[in-house]
């Protein structure tokens, strides 16, 4: 009994030990290496949302699992119930290791390309094997983890993302007003059924359904038509600071460039990837915990998917057409957007949706005048650039797309009405997790 | 000295020919071996050095090589040899015989300019008995440093640039020129073939088709006594910006006795078909003569390759061979880029090369995969020319691409990593970039012409095992020993020189070269037509000098044959005049004819021996409009798509006035049309409220029954189809007839909701009421799933009980049944059903002991599983049993099959997610290989993402590594071995399948009709169909106009070219209906696919 108990002490006082090994910057350099793959995997943004959200939720779990002053966000989300773990895990593995381990290998079991992690996931397990940490924790720790990654991918699984390449595949509507493939090489849209994945958060995909867009109408004084002239005027005469406001944010996972026979892409983070970015920025800036690092991004993650599910919605009600296929069709055959037009329909704003829903979580759990330098383009040869508050970010996100020439006015308005409510609801129903970040 | 050689060579053939009846094995060497250029002193290079200035950013054309002019520039009877070099010099080569040469680039002044070369000409442009070399350039440079070169031959082995005085220095971006006398004036005029050096590929296509790009469009010029006047746009040639000119051939494409013009473009802008209007202008044609051509066509050759004596038509295009480059470098299809361009006022364009066989008729037949010859990765120069003397044209390739720039994973993968690794790093990034593209150097084809349209490939046999990357490429007989050499221009390496064994191995097979010699300034006789008769061939030969990729041969005309005896030559000279030689030819040798103005002639023009069939006006006004869906959306997978299926058509005297009407079935969203015919034999439709009820049920098939027994025809009509909005529309429906109202009965009928193909009206039972075999076709969104076929039994009242259960449980898993017939096969008891489909051998049915069983095996000896779509039963060996013919998916396509060999098809719920998931796997050289890329079978199966992820993880997956083996153990097989429209001859142990010709196999045939179309009293079958539903990749195929077979009525069968028969369809066809004629003449109603019937008499 006694050697039991001396056992035992030791065993804690490793864990602790251990367990401060772990830290804001490591969780944001894990996400970091999913993102990586993500990227060279070319995901789509809705789809790059979705692994983002299970990632964190189930890192954010995790760290539910061994500090009960974090609640699951089972009963929150939708039909999620929390993993459950065996008394010896919760009381002998390590919960940084864990909440590493769980965030590599969610990652790894969902990404197409996440066995590239594997080598990630073995470092950590050998680092761990040479510190003083006893083998029962590192196995404990691992058991551990792979029941959260089963038990979250297991929910993943029915959220309806594999149900969706049964659905009839897309077919371009007929009539000017609807949205055409684009160049340069006419790529199909991205999931036009993305609305019938379950929802996290929100009642339904439909829940904040945008106004109607301006009607498509190209006589002169309409609002398409003012709207359709603003984004050709711009393009033709935009200002190097609004140029570089474009290119800032244009996440574009995929552009592609075409040199005669040359063709090959080139690939950002998508715009859910930026805010992932940039709540790293914030949590490391912030000195997080990692466990509170792990519920910020669950909470930013989390309500990101919803508003891609929300936007995405509206885009294939809407269907509408781009600004390079009319403006090309019916005021100049030479015309080309700054950014290269991305593959789905324009209203509302994706980027306009995801940055404000991002904002107001984020200003919530940073504050209002929160300023931070944003280097997360710096790796696609893009320079920092500061904001004084994770609202006028998203501000200049959603414009930056009228600057880049691949939205109307109406889509970005539109799209930051509908980002700032799906971010309002999402406060609301986190208001239980908020408290940790008073 | 002509002589001389010919007689020379005559012996040495003469001795092999003892050679090889002494019975010696002669194949230890190869047909062609290579002669090192330390022996042949042909020490050229076509280097290309890459650097951060020009490399294939700066200019997209910088890996397409140099080209080879072969010409005899001194008269002395040895083909001398040209090279064009990009970057370096171009050189000369005297040939001293032997294949030894002689480089006299210096002394004779021709290695161009510094610049970026291209192609080569070589003609005697001013008349003097002297062939002059004309020299393209292109690249990224000033206009001055285009400008082309005319080099004039001074009659001493010296040149002088005349091009700026003579008006031909064009400065365009030349990839190529030709000299032709295109006004039969005498002298040669010239077109540049030219091409944009700029990327166009987003742009309005109506606006930027209307612009004239004066360096990227091609230009034609006149000849005016020297001087040569640029008339592109008064002789109607199109010089738009899109232009991307790769490959050029002048012949006379139409047999009109004019030279017309062929053009082959790169990307979007389709080839150029200019027929001569023999007035100085030129009218482009390719969309009225071709289905479909090359997407990235690149090199061109025309030639008479089955001696019908029609010129047929070859491009060259990037579709690699094996399965792993295809899997590498082929994009997915992109259905809304293919219809958006089709909508941009482009043309069907596949990767693939494409052989147009000339009909004659002013339309071409496109059967490059029939002939073997489609796919040759990124191919350059094709030269068709008789290299074993069989009388056949062969073919010759080159190709190869200094980079695998359209490789998925360098698009997808790397490019973007190596240009993140570098950022920064350095300036030239792009150029980095690109260093690091693979580079693969590939085999040249060498195809030998077997006969009935079939090419083999030799290339490792006949000595071109070498990997290399060959451009230009022309034949020669360089040692005059009667066989053809030949020479190719390579990137960075020394020009191949490949010498002919032919005539030393075995000589079997005889030669004629011809050197023609013309009047006036054509002194060569550029421009004439040469056939050769032997005793059992006819060779056509068009004396153009222009063939391959950016080279030219003007040397003797050359010609193989099987035959030892010429029995007479003829010529039509290029001025139109006409002469045939028919008194003592020799053979092996070479003939020199002058043309003798003393001898012109006209061509007698053969007897116009009216056709089988001609047009005849519309007997009945339809026109079939087709729902236009893409059911690939629903299934990506699947070969082809199932909504595409009429019209079909019933008949039947619904009136009673003992003539025939007609129902024609309706496409989903078009009502079925019921057409009553009047005395004097017109149509009049006759509308029936009930058929505009049912519009939106896409009618597969249709039969009048008298179901109620009460003296009139009732109507019986099958729904199906695929993509529906209304799964209820796959109710099939009873009409009666009420005193000519057609009034739908549902409860007369079962409810089912099978997708259906055909009904068959027969009184199985022989109780002497109608009843119905109705045979189903697929399960919509769940191909190749099929529902249950099934037997309907009348009450006598025209209540139709399914007892599919009950009297034929087997009709439950048929398969996805196409077509069913019911005859009496052995000629004793009751009738046999025979069914047959997609995935399935023909199947034989018989009603006994009050069930439908399966006799199949007594007829059918094996399983001759296919792609079915029809069937036909006709006593065509006249013994007095019904044999079958059964129309099948054809040959001309991707899918590979034969005994042993089958095209497979697994297919289950692989990934658990519902929905059943096709993959069909096919043989590609010797192995089966996903039909799927990358792309299109990740998306069908999002959990195989993981297990590929890379293009290159993909490229050499089979089956298990596709399905793990869980996954086959539940997966279900489907298997086609027998591609090919065939006839079953019926003997007494069973059917035994016989071929048709090829031409029955050029495409999917749908629709059978047997009878005696040229009255010689034994049965002849007509063929129709074509499918324009298939995946992209399959294409278009419409190499079918309607293929008429004639019968000797002992079961041979020959087909009649298409100007005999008359027959000139185009478009689906999907059913047919003989028709009363004036006079005893039929009429034939050809139903089309969305398009309206054409009819033909006979």
């Amino acid at each position: 009994m006694k050697r039991c108990f001396l056992s035992l002490v030791c065993f804690f006082a490793s864990w602790v030990n251990a367990q401060q090994k772990f830290s804001a910057s490591d969780y944001v350099a894990a996400l970091k290496s999913a993102t990586d793959v993500m990227v060279s995997d070319v995901t789509s943004p809705v789809a790059a949302s979705r692994y983002y959200a299970y990632i964190n939720l189930a890192a954010y779990e995790s760290a539910a699992l061994f500090d009960t002053s974090y609640k699951s966000l089972s009963g929150t989300i939708h039909k999620f119930t929390p993993p459950v773990l065996e008394d010896q895990e919760k009381i002998g593995a390590e919960p940084g290791l864990t909440m590493m381990l769980v965030v590599y290998k969610m990652a790894q079991r969902m990404l197409p390309s996440g066995f590239v992690l594997k080598m990630k996931i073995d470092s950590v397990i050998n680092l761990h094997k040479k510190s003083s940490l006893p083998e029962s924790a590192l196995m404990l720790s691992q058991s551990a983890a792979d029941k959260i990654v089963k038990h979250v991918t297991a929910f993943a699984a029915t959220d309806g993302f594999r149900q969706l390449n049964n659905r009839t595949r897309y077919t371009p509507k007929t009539g000017q007003a609807y949205w055409q493939p684009t160049p340069p090489v006419f790529m199909s849209p991205v999931e036009p059924h993305w609305n019938t994945i379950r929802t996290f958060l929100l009642d339904s995909a439909q829940q904040f359904k945008p106004p109607a867009p301006a009607k498509f109408n190209l006589a002169k004084g309409s609002s398409f038509f003012n709207q359709l002239t603003e984004v050709y005027n711009l393009g033709k005469k935009s200002t190097s600071e609004q140029r570089n406001i474009a290119s800032f944010w244009d996440c574009n996972p995929f552009a592609v460039e075409q040199i005669g026979h040359v063709e090959f892409g080139l690939k950002k983070i998508s715009p859910g990837g930026h805010w992932i970015g940039i709540t790293g920025i914030a949590a490391i800036n912030a000195g997080l915990t990692i466990n509170e690092a792990a519920l910020a991004h669950a909470l930013t993650a989390i309500a990101l998917a919803d508003g891609f599910i929300a936007c995405w919605d509206e885009k294939y009600r809407s269907n509408r057409v781009r600004p390079e296929t009319v403006i090309q069709r019916a005021i100049d055959p030479s015309w080309k957007p700054l950014l290269q037009t991305p593959p789905f329909p324009e209203y509302v704003s994706g980027h306009s949706v995801a940055s404000h829903t991002a904002a107001i979580i984020l200003t919530r759990i940073f504050g209002e005048d929160f300023s931070f330098a944003d280097d997360t383009e710096v790796e696609f040869g893009l320079p920092v650039r500061t904001f004084s508050s994770f609202r006028s970010a998203a501000a200049e996100a959603a414009i930056s797309r009228l600057y880049g020439g691949i939205h109307f006015r109406d889509a970005i308005t539109a799209g930051e009405w509908q980002g700032k409510q799906v971010g309002t609801l999402a406060e609301q129903r986190f208001s239980r997790y908020l408290i940790h970040f008073k | 000295m002509f002589k001389k050689y010919s007689i020379i060579s005559f012996q040495m053939s003469a001795w092999l020919l003892m050679f090889f009846v002494c019975g010696q094995p002669v194949e230890a060497q190869p047909l062609f071996s290579q002669v090192q250029a330390d022996s042949s002193g042909v020490t050229f290079q076509n280097r290309i050095i890459e650097s951060a200035g020009v490399n294939i950013i700066t200019y997209e054309y910088f890996y397409n090589g140099g080209g080879v002019g072969a010409g005899d520039f001194n008269n002395d009877g040895l083909v001398d040899l040209y090279f064009t070099g990009n970057m370096s010099p171009n050189k000369l080569y005297l040939n001293k015989g032997g294949f030894k040469f002689e480089d006299i680039t210096r002394t004779a002044g021709v290695a161009g300019r510094v610049g970026w070369k291209t192609g080569v000409s070589v003609a005697d442009v001013n008349g003097d008995g002297f062939l002059d070399i004309y020299v393209c350039y292109s690249g990224d440079l000033d206009s001055s440093q285009r400008a082309n070169q005319l080099f004039i031959n001074n009659g001493d082995l010296t040149f002088t640039d005349k091009a700026k005085q003579m008006g031909v220095a064009d400065m365009g971006y030349s990839t190529h020129a030709a000299f032709f006398d295109m006004d039969r004036d005498g002298d040669l005029d010239l077109y540049v073939l030219n091409h944009n050096i700029k990327n166009l590929r987003n742009f309005d296509a109506a606006y930027v088709k209307k612009m004239t790009d004066p360096f990227a469009g091609d230009h034609l010029y006149q000849n005016n006594n020297g001087k040569f006047v640029n008339i592109t746009q008064k002789a109607g040639i199109i010089s738009n910006p899109l232009g991307y000119g790769l490959g050029l051939h002048v012949a006379d494409i139409n047999n009109d006795g004019w030279s017309d013009i062929y053009v082959s473009n790169d990307y979007v802008e389709e080839d150029y078909l200019y027929i001569n209007n023999r007035n100085g202008t030129f009218t482009e044609k390719l969309k009225q003569s071709f289905g479909h051509l090359s997407n990235f066509s690149m090199g061109v050759d025309a030639a008479d390759i089955n001696n019908d004596g029609l010129l047929d038509i070859y491009t060259l295009d990037m579709l690699p061979e094996d399965n792993r480059r295809q899997k590498l470098l082929y994009a997915p299809d992109n259905y809304e880029l293919y219809n958006n361009t089709l909508k941009n006022g482009f043309y069907h364009q596949l990767m693939r090369n494409m052989l147009q066989l000339n009909n004659g008729n002013g339309t071409f037949s496109e059967v490059g995969q029939v002939s073997g010859i489609s796919n040759t990765d990124w191919s350059w120069a094709a030269l068709f020319a008789d290299f074993n003397h069989d009388g056949l044209k062969d073919l010759f390739v080159t190709n190869g691409y200094g980079r695998d720039m359209i490789n998925r994973d360098f698009m997808k993968f790397y490019a973007d990593e190596r240009l993140k690794h570098i950022q920064g790093k350095t300036d030239n990034r792009m150029f980095q970039m690109l260093q690091g593209i693979k580079s693969t150097p590939l085999h040249n084809y060498i195809f030998q012409n077997e006969g009935d349209l079939k090419f083999r490939d030799r290339s490792y046999d006949w000595g071109f095992e070498e990997l290399n990357f060959s451009h230009g490429a022309a034949y020669a007989d360089l040692d005059n020993d009667g066989d053809l050499d030949l020479v190719m221009n390579s990137m960075n390496q020394a020009a191949g020189i490949y010498k002919n064994n032919h005539i030393e191995l075995n000589g079997r097979g005889h030669y004629l070269k011809l050197n023609l010699r013309g009047t006036g300034k054509n002194t060569a006789a550029i421009g004439a037509v040469v056939t050769i008769f032997t005793t059992d061939q006819a060779i056509t030969l068009q004396n153009y000098p222009v063939h391959g990729f950016q080279s030219a041969m003007q040397t003797p005309l050359h010609a193989g044959f099987s035959a030892a005896k010429i029995d007479s030559i003829a010529i039509r000279w290029p001025d139109g005049n006409y002469q045939v030689i028919n008194k003592r030819i020799p053979a092996d040798t070479l003939l020199v004819i002058v043309q003798d103005l003393k001898l012109n002639g006209k061509e007698s023009t053969p007897k116009k021996t009216s056709p089988l069939f001609t047009k005849a006006a519309p007997k009945i006004s339809y026109q079939h409009i087709e729902d236009k869906v893409n059911d690939f959306k629903l299934q990506p997978l699947m070969p082809n798509m199932l909504s595409f299926n009429g019209p079909r058509f019933a008949k039947g005297d619904v009136n009673g006035d003992k003539l025939e009407d007609v129902y024609v079935c309706g496409p989903k969203g078009q009502a079925g049309k019921l057409f009553v015919q009047n005395r004097d034999g017109t149509y009049i439709e006759k509308l029936q409220q009930d058929f505009a009820s049912d519009a939106e049920a896409e009618d597969c098939d249709a039969v009048f029954v008298d179901a109620d027994q009460d003296g009139d025809l009732d109507l019986y009509v099958v729904s199906g189809g695929y993509a529906l909005d209304d799964e209820q529309m796959l109710q099939d429906r009873l009409y009666l007839n009420q005193g000519g109202k057609f009034v739908r009965k549902k409860e007369l009928l079962p409810v089912e909701l099978n997708s259906g193909s055909v009904v068959v009206a027969l009184d199985f039972d022989g109780d002497g009421d109608q009843d119905l075999f109705t045979g189903s076709r697929c399960i919509p969104g769940s191909y190749p799933m099929a529902p249950s076929s099934m037997l309907l039994e009348n009450d006598g009242k025209g209540k139709f009980k399914d007892v599919t259960t009950e009297k034929a449980s087997l009709f439950g898993l048929l398969g996805m049944i196409t077509d069913a017939i019911w005859i009496n096969i052995d000629q004793s008891g009751p009738n046999e059903l025979i069914v047959t489909g997609e995935w399935m051998s023909p199947l034989v049915f018989q009603y006994k002991e009050g069930r439908m069983q399966d006799v199949s095996s007594g007829f059918f000896k094996k399983s001759y599983a296919g792609w079915w779509n029809c069937l036909k039963a006709s006593d065509l060996d006249q013994d007095g049993d019904m044999d079958l013919i059964a129309g099948n998916w054809g040959t001309n396509s991707p899918f590979k099959a034969g005994t042993g060999n089958p095209v497979k098809l697994y297919y289950g719920d692989f990934d658990g997610n519902g929905f059943v998931d096709p993959l069909i796997f096919h043989n590609i050289m010797g192995k089966l290989y996903p039909m799927a890329s990358r792309d299109e079978l990740t998306d069908q199966m999002v959990s195989l993402r993981q297990r590929f992820p890379t293009y290159d993880s993909y490229a050499d997956a089979t089956l298990t590594d596709i399905l793990d083996s869980a996954q086959l153990k539940m997966a279900l097989l489907l298997q086609a071995e027998v591609m090919e429209t065939v006839w079953f001859e019926n003997t007494p142990n069973g059917f035994v399948l016989h071929a048709l010709p090829v031409e029955a196999n050029f495409s999917p045939v749908h629709v059978i009709h047997v009878d005696d179309f040229n009255a010689d009293g034994s049965p002849d079958i007509l063929l129709f169909g074509n499918n324009e539903q298939a995946r992209i990749k399959i294409g278009k195929m419409d190499a079918s106009y309607g293929v008429l077979l004639t019968g000797d009525g002992k079961g041979n069968f020959q087909y009649v070219d298409q100007v005999k028969s008359g027959l000139q369809v185009t478009g689906a066809v999907r059913d047919l209906l003989v028709l009363p004629g004036q006079g005893g003449k039929k009429i034939l109603m050809v139903g089309r696919n969305n398009d309206d019937p054409v009819f033909y008499q006979y």
